[in-house]
């Protein structure tokens, strides 16, 4: 990590730790929704940062993770239990999957991993004697005053979200996260090295799937009530590969930069802007795309300036998809 | 002696072409045996069966007196069985060094980040690429490129080493280094299997021929025996080639 | 009612759908972009027949011609600009890409439009005709019509023209045609355009059978991605056959399961193909 990046990163550790302390509710609702997306995209980074698999499943976990960990609350499973439980559901979820779509490549890969969400969200939908169907499930919770239920919610992302971190850090620097890598450039190759790619990728996917599954968990029971569309909801998936190519894909601190840097200006979109909130996230969003190709933590103002210069992109020139 | 390799009876089809039909041999430890026959023979298919790219739709390989037949590149790989490609196919955006790494790190199974890192740049130093161990693939010259396959391919510490085509594109200069690269490999008790339309290089280099065509054998056996072969003259050689040969080592 | 019933009202259906994926097939098959703008420029397409008809009294089967041209040429310039710089990027790039401005032109419509259910009610409709114990709503068979018509004007289009041939050659081989002096960037352009008219003349035929509102886009486009992988991507006869697939696959699969799960179904079917059959029903080749 270079040492602006470590910094950063040591400036993100301090703020998230002084906040429940100096801001109230609306510091710490920020707080936690920017903690759930930072574990979402580093999910996310697993298998499309650093296995180079253009995944869509993200919501399909979170969703899957909301809905099991709601469940088991509502059975009377102690609330830290419960969210496990959520994530080795979705654990043993995203290793089946895995098996059936892993084989894909590409596109194909994409449109099958955005159709997962849709097939969940409907068979959660139906399936209404255990899930409450589209109205929705309600998660108990004790009794406490909100300071106190939102401080503790705070603390839980947190400790998820630096869980999520710590695996990403010692996966990136592993063979794992290295063989990772070699698949993301050129899979045959990989395979030729002697890579077993069925197993790195499914291990990829299930990690992401785990966490994910586990920011759906807090998230359900943070929010005491989840429905279908909520909680498995395309923008999600969306909003984590954003982060994370704003961040920088594949990398260590990516995910979470990108994180913080879009819910500051999604807040901020929102705040001020309530109208054209959302089209002014798809002009930031347009804005990455184009501007911004490597993300935040490989950033250079002189590459960002030479980009802007060259105003047509030759699309008969370079050649790859 | 068990063979190192032993190839019984394999063919490949692909969308009705067979593109080899009964292929039987038997590798020996230690030997370099060139490869040779016209374009389409089924050479490359032959070395895409034994590394596992493909399956063999019928036949038997096995190594060392195990089936090896229908195993994915990876396990061969692990079992000590490389070769390079024809067209160069690199980690593009990883360095030199990451290349190589991945070889020693999971063909040859080195303990950890920092061995592996080890062992990959004394196959740069051997192959002569330890000063651009820190570019990126992508930025090398052909010849270059032709040497990290070939860095990669030992990292991977193979009993068994087929090379496929890698003189092509080279000019005599860049091919008599990379002869002496060869038989440097072969000193170390790598067996060798080698593809190549230069047979100026087969000749010299190989102990045995196996010529190709249509996807069958149709000869096997010591170069000058070969280039006499009635059979791959007429498939391959042309009579003058053999004449010219016969003349000089008669 | 009787099987032919809802075979029949499959194939009206399957008609428009056909419309719909024509072009997001196109573009996905030429420029290899998932164009996830693609549902909004449909509803785009039905508001400019809404309002047509609304403010001047046109039939949405007149405007589907307008809707056409104006969302057609906001296609070309969009693709021009924007998509042109990152097209050659991999699929996750140019869909994020996409999926940026399909927000901001939703956001817009919502803005323009708000996001109340509208529908054309017509003065005039066609009404239903009989036909041995099946009835055939007249206006749902002139859109199916209207639909195939304005496909097959395109597909003849790409065949016989200059412009066509050139999008084929892109097709099969960008840089091939980059060296024989096909102008990728343009071609690309000319395509989105065709896509972004194909959308928005479905969208106004649609305008008449069903409400539109913002919110509906990625509805269609869901089916779109499902057409593709049925008929085949970048195969507009595909686009054809899976769009009648799922016309057909919706129809009966409401009949027998209830048709909140038609879409859960033909999604599964999706994945099951995407794993046996990745090429789709009709195969790889061809217009």
């Amino acid at each position: 990590m270079t040492r602006r990046n470590l910094m950063l990163l040591a400036v993100a550790v301090a703020v998230l730790g002084a906040a429940p302390f100096i801001g109230g509710n609306y510091v710490l609702r920020i707080g936690t929704i920017t903690l759930m997306y930072a574990v979402v995209a580093i999910s996310w980074n697993f298998i499309g940062g650093l296995a180079g698999y253009p995944s869509f499943a993200t919501a399909a976990f979170f969703g899957l993770g909301a809905y099991a960990g709601a469940i088991a609350r509502t059975a009377g499973v102690p609330e830290t239990l419960a969210w496990l439980l959520a994530m080795l559901a979705a654990g043993a979820f995203s290793l089946a999957l895995g098996f059936v779509i892993l084989r894909l490549r590409g596109h194909a890969f994409a449109i099958a991993s955005l159709v997962v969400i849709e097939v969940l969200r409907e068979i959660v939908t139906s399936w209404d004697s255990v899930t409450g169907g589209g109205a929705g499930i309600s998660v108990p919770f004790a009794a406490a005053t909100p300071e106190a239920i939102a401080t503790y919610y705070y603390w839980s992302m947190c400790g998820l979200a630096a869980l999520a971190f710590a695996v990403l850090y010692h996966v990136a620097r592993s063979p794992l996260g290295f063989g990772l890598r070699c698949i993301r450039q050129n899979e045959d190759a990989a395979n030729m090295v002697g890579i077993n790619t069925t197993l790195f990728k499914t291990a990829a996917f299930v990690l992401s799937g785990v966490f994910a599954a586990g920011a759906g968990a807090i998230y359900a029971s943070w929010t005491s009530y989840i429905d279908p569309a909520d909680a498995f909801d395309i923008v999600i998936s969306i909003k984590a590969i954003v982060m994370v190519l704003l961040g920088g894909a594949g990398t260590v601190l990516g995910p979470v930069l990108g994180a913080a840097a879009f819910m500051a200006l999604d807040e901020f979109a929102w705040s001020n802007f309530l109208e054209v909130h959302t089209g002014i996230l798809g002009v930031l969003v347009v804005l990455l795309v184009l501007f911004l190709p490597t993300g935040i933590s490989s950033f250079s103002l002189p590459d960002v300036l030479r980009r802007m210069r060259h105003k047509h992109g030759s699309p008969a020139g370079a050649s790859g998809r | 002696m068990v063979p190192l390799l032993e190839l019984r009876d394999v063919s490949c089809t692909f969308g009705g072409v067979r593109a080899v039909r009964g292929v039987s041999f038997r590798l020996k430890q230690g030997e370099i045996v060139g490869l040779i026959g016209p374009n389409g023979a089924g050479k490359t298919t032959l070395v895409n069966l034994i590394s596992g790219v493909y399956a063999p739709a019928s036949g038997q390989i096995l190594h060392r007196g195990e089936r090896v037949d229908g195993m994915k590149p990876f396990r061969l790989a692990a079992r000590g069985i490389a070769r390079t490609f024809q067209i160069v196919q690199p980690f593009p955006a990883m360095t030199v060094l990451e290349n190589v790494m991945a070889a020693s790190l999971f063909a040859a199974r080195r303990k950890g980040m920092a061995a592996a890192r080890a062992a990959a740049m004394e196959q740069l130093e051997f192959t002569g690429l330890a000063p651009l161990a820190h570019r990126p693939a992508m930025e090398l010259t052909l010849a270059n490129r032709k040497r990290l396959e070939l860095a990669k391919s030992l990292a991977m510490e193979p009993q068994l080493l087929m090379l496929d085509e890698v003189n092509a594109g080279l000019n005599s200069a860049e091919v008599e280094q990379a002869l002496e690269l060869i038989r440097a490999i072969a000193a170390r008790g790598v067996t060798i299997v080698i593809i190549e339309h230069l047979l100026k290089v087969v000749m010299t280099l190989c102990q045995r021929v196996v010529v190709l065509h249509h996807g069958e054998l149709i000869a096997d056996g010591a170069p000058r025996d070969v280039v006499e072969d009635e059979r791959v003259v007429s498939a391959y050689l042309g009579a003058r080639y053999a004449e010219r040969y016969r003349r000089r080592h008669a | 009612m009787n099987h032919f019933q809802f075979a029949l009202n499959g194939l009206f259906l399957g008609g428009l759908y056909a419309c719909i994926a024509a072009g997001f097939s196109l573009v996905w098959g030429v420029l290899h972009i998932i164009n996830m703008l693609h549902g909004a420029l449909i509803v785009l397409g039905a508001y400019v027949a809404f309002y047509g008809h609304e403010w001047f009294g046109i039939h949405p089967f007149v405007s589907m011609l307008a809707a056409g041209l104006i969302v057609g040429a906001f296609g070309y310039l969009v693709q021009t600009g924007l998509i042109n710089r990152v097209v050659t990027k991999p699929v996750l790039v140019t869909l994020t890409l996409t999926f940026g401005l399909d927000l901001i032109l939703i956001n817009a419509m919502l803005l323009a439009f708000s996001a109340d259910f509208r529908t054309v009610v017509l003065e005039h409709p066609l009404g239903t005709a009989s036909f041995g114990g099946v009835f055939i709503p007249l206006d749902r068979m002139v859109a199916m019509l209207l639909a195939l018509a304005m496909i097959g004007v395109v597909y003849a289009g790409l065949r016989l023209s200059r412009i066509g041939r050139a999008i084929v050659a892109v097709r099969a081989d960008r840089e091939a045609a980059s060296l024989m002096g096909v102008d990728v960037a343009r071609t690309y352009s000319v395509t989105f355009a065709i896509s972004a008219m194909l959308a928005a003349a479905a969208g106004s035929l649609m305008s008449v059978v069903f409400p539109i509102s913002p919110t509906t886009g990625h509805l269609f486009l869901g089916k779109a991605f499902v057409i593709c992988v049925l008929g085949g991507i970048g195969s507009i006869g595909g686009a054809v056959v899976g769009g009648m697939t799922l016309g057909l696959l919706e129809s009966f699969g409401g009949l027998l399961f209830g048709p909140e799960h038609a879409l859960t179904i033909a999604f599964v079917l999706l994945i099951v193909l995407l794993v046996f059959r990745p090429q789709g029903l009709m195969g790889k080749k061809g217009f």
